[in-house]
């Protein structure tokens, strides 16, 4: 069973069934297959005396044949294509469908009176009765009509019912005919077919109608919002203004008086439209008449095209914002170019609503159906039956801007495009002027749109690898940083332990420095008083020494004494240069400087000084204060010597044993007892001595026997370095 | 150009003094002059008049000073004996620095000499010098015996030291006095000055060649 085409316009609320009468009949009667179940009827049941009651029926009930007997006026007569006949009949309660079988219900008449024998069935969405037995009554009194307005006609739930309806005649094809209604239209069905010339005759013409309504309904018993009108004869159409002779003859009217118009007055009869088509949607035209815009809905739109000037006949229809002429006849006079569209922004179609603001003063007043020009940025395209949606966004508005697909859809910029659109304004609902919800724009091609700018290459998708790119740069220049800052400590505390460890091996160095730059200094300035005084009290030895042979012995002595001690001054000066140079350091210096020193204290004097000093020693390192000690035992021991032992000889001898250097000097004088000396300067100096420098003492003597001094001193370890 | 000079009999022994102090140099020269048998020959104040004069002039015997301005006696010693290979030259010093004295005698000196030695002393070791001696203290003789057994590198012309020459050294290092080792040896005083003098010319024969500055570093 086909089902009825719906074809929704968005915004309006016209409905258009296109369903043919044939099918809708075939709803009405298919049910009625079984025609034995008429005489199965139970006979312990009362019949339903009332059609309402038959409508009311429980499914249940209603299958199991029940039997019904009523009194009834035939509203109207129907013939479906089978060749089955049926009535509408209505009684004191409501009207019904009835399904003609006995020959006496054949020949029923519309407006007769008949009492009905027959049984309750269920038909596809409504209750009916299957007729047995007819009985006229005559003729009856046809019931006052119901006068709906066209919503009422197809939402209120009407079936069957006796109506009566005003509007304008329009053939729809061969053998189909109209009613324009305030609203809408209906299809027209004549009871008798040979009538379909007469009404056709009432082409144009305003009429008054009466018949019953038969409703479109899907086969699952949905309302379609469509209807039938079943005419039961010509007599029933009365015309009560006759067809314009000619009717494009008539004057045409300006959208703008339209707009003066008071609703309520009189449903208007024909009106003329002169204007160029701006858009050609479906079976809409948007039309421009003099700055406004009007749609006209027109049966079939085929060989229009925008910029075609028309005259289009049609019925006005006021809905909110837009300006309709409804079942529009167009005659086409010409073609021009489309006046430039008003340039206008989004917020002018779309304003914001503020608390005590009047719209209109701060935007433009944009209508419905006027051209305009608009910027906005193309979010999307998508594709919907023969057109292409453009969602566009300008200011954070949204609308949609709507491109007839053929030939478009290569043509189209790529989304996130700043465009120009130059298109008819849409509204979606038609509520007051200049305040819409939501609108479209519709273009005619795509040369109504003008690329302002073509989206930055930064798409999100690249601004979000970007911003992920720079965020693991980012976490990796920190964990660069982190490790980084962790190395620097790392070194900073090495650095520091070093720069410590540094700081005091300079620190020794610098001591070392000191002490050597001191050393170096001591010597300097011991040398230079040696240099100098040396020369100087060599001057005064020989001064002392050269004077005349003729001068008095006394004076003469004394001059000798001058000389000698002269003598003894340097040689202190040259031993104590000797002591504080560093560069003597050594064993080898020590032994060269006591033989040295030997020879000069014994020379002339008696005392014959043997030497037994090794001159190959090994190299051996000596604290400057070893050395001056040991050499100051040297001499005082030799002091000793050469003023108390009376001694011809002395023999002194060095020699190395057990990392001790050992020296010892024995003269062959007196001796003397070394108990009774033992408390005496001169020893206990030496003891002394030989104590600061950790040094054994030995000494032996005895009256008559000579003298034996040892000395034993301990010596560095070669490798020892010197404690600072 | 000597600054003084005097005229003399022959047999008396020529000496030059080279001395920078202007006292000292006119205490030894009027020492020398009013000896008897020794003629002041010449009187220098520096090496370099010195260097120029004394060979032409060859006195006998070299009284040199080591601490002079400019350059220095050791130096002095070193280029007189490589002009005049016969000089025989009397070291000069203040104390007996063995570091000094050494260099010196390495340099070609044949003795050394206390400034502050009494006259008696300073015309014997010019008469030593003259006839042949040469003064070694054991301090000396120790320096000498280290560098013949360390320094000393054979060279062609360079004699080692004899056995005698090393007995004499010994003695010496010991601090026997040359009328010791004389006895000892039993030889005259005369051959052991003349033993030691052979001694000091094979230290210099050894020493020749070698940069003066090595001595002046000492």
């Amino acid at each position: 069973m086909p089902l009825p085409a719906k074809h929704f316009l968005r915004g309006g609320v016209v409905f258009v069934c296109l369903l043919a009468c044939g099918a809708a009949m075939s709803q009405q009667i298919s049910p009625v297959t079984n025609m034995d179940s008429r005489f199965s009827q139970p006979a312990a049941q009362r019949p339903l005396r009332k059609s309402e009651l038959v409508r009311q029926l429980p499914d249940l009930a209603a299958r199991s044949n029940y039997p019904v007997q009523l009194e009834a006026v035939v509203l109207a007569l129907d013939v479906n294509r089978d060749g089955l006949m049926a009535a509408i009949v209505q009684d004191a309660t409501s009207p019904i469908y009835l399904w003609l079988n006995s020959t006496a219900g054949k020949k029923m008449q519309v407006g007769h009176r008949y009492r009905i024998t027959g049984i309750a069935q269920v038909g596809d969405f409504s209750r009916n009765i299957v007729e047995q037995k007819s009985v006229d009554l005559g003729v009856g009194k046809l019931p006052e009509p119901l006068r709906p307005s066209f919503e009422e006609l197809v939402n209120t739930g009407l079936n069957c019912d006796w109506v009566e309806l005003e509007g304008v005649i329009r053939p729809t094809g061969p053998l189909g005919l109209q009613l324009i209604l305030k609203g809408g239209h209906v299809n027209l069905r004549l009871a008798k077919r040979e009538d379909f010339a007469a009404v056709m005759a009432r082409t144009n013409a305003w009429v008054n109608l009466r018949g019953c309504v038969i409703p479109y309904r899907t086969s699952a018993g949905q309302v379609t919002g469509a209807a039938l009108i079943l005419v039961p004869g010509s007599d029933f159409v009365l015309m009560k203004k006759a067809a314009p002779e000619n009717l494009f003859a008539l004057p045409a009217t300006h959208v703008a008086d339209w707009l003066r118009f008071d609703r309520r007055k009189e449903f208007p009869w024909w009106t003329k439209l002169s204007g160029q088509i701006a858009r050609v949607r479906g079976n809409t035209i948007f039309l421009l008449e003099d700055g406004y815009g009007a749609r006209c809905l027109v049966a079939d739109a085929a060989g229009l095209s925008p910029g075609d000037t028309i005259e289009a006949m049609g019925l006005i229809e006021f809905a909110g914002a837009s300006s309709l002429l409804r079942d529009a006849v167009i005659r086409k006079i010409g073609h021009a170019t489309l006046p430039p569209a008003r340039r206008v922004t989004v917020e002018d179609l779309l304003p914001i609503r503020r608390e005590g603001t009047n719209v209109e003063q701060s935007a433009q007043l944009v209508r419905d159906g006027s051209r305009v020009e608009i910027e906005g940025r193309l979010v999307s395209v998508h594709p919907a039956d023969s057109e292409l949606i453009l969602e566009m966004q300008a200011n954070l508005r949204s609308f949609q801007a709507i491109v007839p697909a053929r030939g478009s859809l290569n043509k189209l910029p790529p989304a996130g495009s700043q465009l120009q659109l130059r298109g008819v304004v849409a509204t979606w609902e038609q509520s007051a002027i200049g305040q819409f919800s939501a609108f479209d724009l519709l273009l005619n091609s795509p040369e109504d749109i003008s690329i302002l700018q073509l989206p930055s290459r930064w798409t999100l998708r690249d601004a979000l690898m970007l911003a992920g790119g720079l965020l693991v740069l980012v976490a990796l220049a920190a964990l660069w940083i982190f490790q980084l800052r962790r190395r620097v400590e790392q070194s900073t505390r090495q650095l520091r332990v070093e720069m410590n460890e540094r700081q005091r091996v300079e620190n020794r160095v610098r001591a070392l420095e000191m002490q050597t730059a001191l050393e170096q200094e001591r010597t300097r300035i011991a040398r230079n008083i040696h240099d100098e005084l040396g020369a100087r009290v060599t001057k005064i030895s020989s001064l002392a020494e050269a004077g005349p042979n003729e001068m008095p012995p006394e004076t003469k002595r004394k001059l000798q004494e001058i000389s000698q001690a002269s003598q003894q001054l340097v040689r202190s000066l040259d031993e104590t240069v000797w002591t504080v140079n560093p560069g003597n350091d050594s064993l080898a210096n020590l032994l060269d400087y006591i033989t040295h020193f030997a020879e000069e204290f014994f020379r002339d004097t008696p005392l014959h000084c043997q030497l037994k000093i090794p001159v190959d020693v090994p190299e051996q390192p000596m604290s400057t204060e070893l050395r001056h000690s040991l050499l100051a035992m040297v001499k005082e021991i030799l002091n000793n010597a050469l003023k108390h032992s009376a001694a011809q000889n002395i023999v002194i001898s060095a020699r190395l044993d057990g990392g001790r250097l050992w020296l010892e000097m024995h003269d062959d004088g007196r001796g003397f007892s070394v108990a009774d000396a033992a408390s005496g300067n001169g020893i206990s100096n030496l003891r002394s001595r030989a104590g600061q420098i950790n040094a054994s003492v030995k000494i032996k003597s005895e009256p008559g026997k000579g003298t034996t001094v040892r000395i034993g001193a301990p010596l560095m370890d070669k490798n020892e370095i010197a404690p600072i | 150009m000597p600054t003084e000079k005097k005229s003399a009999p022959e047999s008396t022994v020529s000496v030059s003094i080279v001395e920078d102090d202007d006292w000292l140099r006119q205490d030894l020269a009027k020492k020398v002059r009013l000896a008897k048998g020794f003629r002041l020959a010449s009187l220098y104040r520096t090496a370099e008049d010195a260097l120029k004069q004394l060979p032409d002039e060859a006195p006998d015997v070299v009284l040199m000073d080591i601490a002079l301005p400019g350059m220095s006696g050791i130096e002095c010693v070193q280029r007189l004996k490589e002009k005049w290979l016969d000089a025989n030259v009397l070291i000069l010093t203040v104390y007996e620095e063995t570091d000094k004295i050494f260099a010196a005698l390495r340099a070609g000196a044949s003795g050394y000499l206390l400034k502050r030695s009494s006259t008696e002393e300073l015309l014997e070791a010019i008469s030593d010098l003259h006839e042949g001696g040469a003064p070694m203290s054991s301090s000396v003789a120790r320096r000498v015996v280290k560098f013949f057994a360390t320094e000393a590198q054979p060279k062609p012309e360079a004699e080692a030291l004899s056995a005698r020459e090393r007995e004499i050294l010994d003695l010496l290092v010991e601090g026997r006095a040359n009328k010791e080792i004389a006895d000892r040896l039993d030889v005259s005083v005369h051959t052991v000055r003349m033993f030691i003098r052979r001694i000091y010319k094979k230290m210099h024969v050894h020493s020749r060649g070698e940069a003066v500055a090595r001595f002046l570093k000492k």
